[in-house]
């Protein structure tokens, strides 16, 4: 167990080794920097740009440098807690993503905790009901979420509630709150406010995990294991949740890390529509201006999110399944 | 002439009567068991022996009620289930699922499956899988019932089980996974033990070793058994009774010696015929029974053998033989003796 752990930390310093390099090339991969991207806004106004001034911002931000330099620059900064500076927003990038990632993990783990505990039970259900006209009804509501794009459903909604009720669901608080300090009031508005962006972004899925759970159920129901358990004289419920449930919700349990990076990307283009305070559209945003570090900085910052999703998963992957914990 | 068919209501443990179980499969429907009668006496052991697919399996899934519906379904027939000292019971008008029919699961009825690998959750250990069994029928906490697992392990065979005991099915070998199914099969000293083929899938000295430790363990629990297998000579070593099968049905059920001496149906004198003799230049087998076991799908009218007979007569194509038992409890479904 001790060896599978250190196997897995060693390939998780590793991955976000690599990834480091590639996202900072990538951003850097457009012609241009951030410098003629400002010009080019700066010349659509009609002001006249100096040549000398371009010349010692683009030093000042270090951009005459080879880029393995600016890399190496960034990197060790950021060892030092210093993700360098957002060129748009004026403002240190440690300080425009501590604003923007609590509400975002929030958000996430949220929608998380949604998409299990609604999509666990549902596809047992439809397995052990297997052809029942709730296990129908589950796979109908599994197309149409599956299906139906975040965003439209977004859309549709605050349509339908402003139209219906006169009432704005988008963003986390009401007017009133958006500046104010936390309260209990603020608490209850922002919980209020919640639920759109969880149906929202864990729909499509909840959808999806019915579908697994249900796939993954009625593969193991059918097995000698289960009616020797059910020769034993166990009643009904125990069998089948000790024994087939136990054994399929081991892949979707471990996999559970890997769906957290699905779901902080998958809030990007809802947060979008919505306009939520959380990273995503403030990483679109730094992408369309070539803001580099800021967009570094929070591809790293999702990147490291994702390994240790799925160092989590692995860990739990050992936790409950003996035959790999014993390998 | 050793004569165990019993004669008695009292001599009668367990007693299947015109039992039916199909398949509707999207294809059509599977006869699997198409009207079984076997009588099992008490503390004996009933071998059943037939082709692969002719219904062992599904009948001894049948008596448990473990029968998966859909697609199976049991239509037709009985089966009497005497206690000592109880009111007969009628396994088949118990419902599944429910409380008394749970009480005969493991307590009064076990079985040993046929796939050692497969019937074994990989992901308890041996000792779990023989605890939650015993806590089911028996008031013990789980360090009596750890103990008592430790014991059944011990009586089966397994070397150290106190180490074993907390071990997980895949550390284990397909002969030692065996011995655990069997322990878990004989925890709470059931009194009719179905064994499906228990040693089909191990080699051949760790079949030998099986059957003996289950042959041991039947004369000191007096266990009676229903031993499916295909293998005429595990019947020889192990049966007191034999039910032949074929395509769903029982067409002859005798003695184990008057089985093997004076067999009756053309399918059972085929069977024989066809184990290799030793000694015989080499091991050779001699004339296997001509044909093809028909489509499982199709419904067969007349004799279910009678494609294959060779002493079929119109009668046979057109007429099902009935099952024609004489005093002595032997029986067979052939029209040779009607
Ligand atoms: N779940 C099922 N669905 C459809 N058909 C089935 C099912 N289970 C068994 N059958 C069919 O029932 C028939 C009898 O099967 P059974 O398993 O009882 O054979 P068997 O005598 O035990 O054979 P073997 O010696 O190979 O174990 C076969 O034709 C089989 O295909
Ligand atoms: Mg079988």
């Amino acid at each position: 167990m001790a060896n599978y752990l250190t196997k897995r930390l060693i390939y998780m310093l590793i991955t976000l080794f690599g990834i480091s390099i590639i996202s900072f090339t990538v951003i850097q991969l457009p012609p241009g920097d951030y410098l003629t991207s400002y010009i080019t806004e700066l010349q659509a106004s009609g002001t006249v740009v100096d040549e000398a001034q371009i010349a010692s911002l683009r030093q000042r931000y270090g951009l005459d440098k080879p880029i393995y330099v600016q890399y190496f620059k960034w990197i060790t900064g950021i060892f030092r807690g210093d993700f360098g500076r957002s060129f748009e927003w004026n403002e240190s990038v440690r300080v425009l993503i501590s604003e923007r990632l609590p509400m975002t993990i929030a958000i996430s783990l949220l929608t998380l905790v949604f998409t299990y505990v609604l999509a666990i039970p549902i596809g047992i259900y439809s397995a052990v009901r297997q052809y029942s006209f709730g296990d129908y009804l589950a796979i109908f509501i599994g197309f149409i979420g599956i299906s139906i794009p975040g965003f439209l459903l977004a859309l549709v909604l605050m349509f339908a509630f402003y139209h219906m009720f006169g009432i704005s669901i988008g963003g986390l608080f009401s007017a009133a709150f958006e500046d104010a300090p936390w309260s209990w009031a603020k608490f209850k508005d922002l919980v209020d406010h919640l639920w759109v962006p969880m149906i929202v972004v864990g729909m499509s899925g909840t959808a999806g995990l019915i579908r697994t759970m249900r796939a993954t159920t009625l593969d193991e129901l059918g097995k000698d294991y289960v009616k020797m358990a059910r020769s034993k004289g166990l009643p009904e419920w125990k069998v089948i949740l000790k024994h087939p449930v136990r054994v399929a919700i081991n892949p979707i349990v471990s996999t559970v890390g890997w769906e957290l990076p699905r779901i902080v990307s998958g809030t990007t283009i809802v947060a979008v529509v919505l306009s939520l305070p959380i990273t995503g559209p403030l990483l679109l945003q730094a992408l369309l201006s070539q803001d580099m570090y800021l967009a570094g900085s929070f591809i790293m910052m999702l990147s490291v999110l994702t390994v240790i999703g799925t160092l989590i998963s692995d860990i739990l992957l050992a936790v409950i399944d003996p035959r790999i914990r014993l390998e | 002439m050793v004569d165990s068919v019993a004669k008695n209501r009292e001599d009668i443990l367990l007693e299947v009567k015109g039992l039916k179980t199909y398949f509707h499969t999207e294809y059509g429907v599977v006869r699997a068991v198409n009207g079984v009668d076997i009588t099992f006496p008490r503390g004996k052991v009933v071998g059943v022996v037939g082709e692969s697919g002719c219904g062992k399996s599904v009948t001894a899934l049948s008596i448990m009620q473990l029968v998966s519906q859909p697609p199976g379904k049991i239509e037709a027939g009985t089966i009497m289930y005497y206690p000592e000292d109880e009111a007969p019971i009628d396994i088949l008008s118990l419902n599944p699922k429910e409380r008394k029919m749970r009480e005969l699961r493991g307590k009064e009825l076990a079985m040993i499956f046929q796939e050692p690998m497969t019937s074994l959750n990989p992901i308890y250990t041996v000792g779990d899988q023989i605890i939650e069994k015993v806590q089911v029928h028996f008031p013990m906490d789980r360090n009596e019932a750890k103990e008592y697992a430790i014991d059944m392990l011990n009586k089966v065979g397994i070397p150290d089980p106190a180490q074993r005991v907390d071990e997980y099915p895949h550390q284990m070998s397909g002969g030692m996974r065996q011995r655990a199914m069997i322990a878990i099969a004989l925890a709470c000293d059931p009194r009719f033990l179905i064994a499906d083929e228990p040693t089909t899938a191990l080699d051949v000295t760790v079949q030998a070793q099986i059957l003996i430790l289950m042959q041991d363990l039947q004369q000191e629990f007096g266990t009676s058994i229903m031993l499916v297998t295909h293998d005429l000579g595990v019947v020889g070593e192990m049966a007191d009774v034999v039910a032949v099968m074929y395509m769903g049905k029982v067409v002859e059920y005798a003695d184990v010696q008057t089985l093997f001496y004076e067999p009756r149906h053309p399918y059972t004198r085929g069977l024989l015929r066809s184990i290799p003799l030793i000694g015989q230049s080499g091991a050779r087998w001699l004339s296997p029974i001509e044909g093809m076991l028909p489509d499982p799908y199709d419904q067969i009218i007349g004799c279910s053998f009678a494609a294959r007979c060779p002493h079929r007569t119109e009668q046979c194509q057109h007429e099902t033989p009935p099952w024609l038992e004489s005093e002595d409890g032997r029986g067979v479904r052939c029209w040779l003796y009607a």
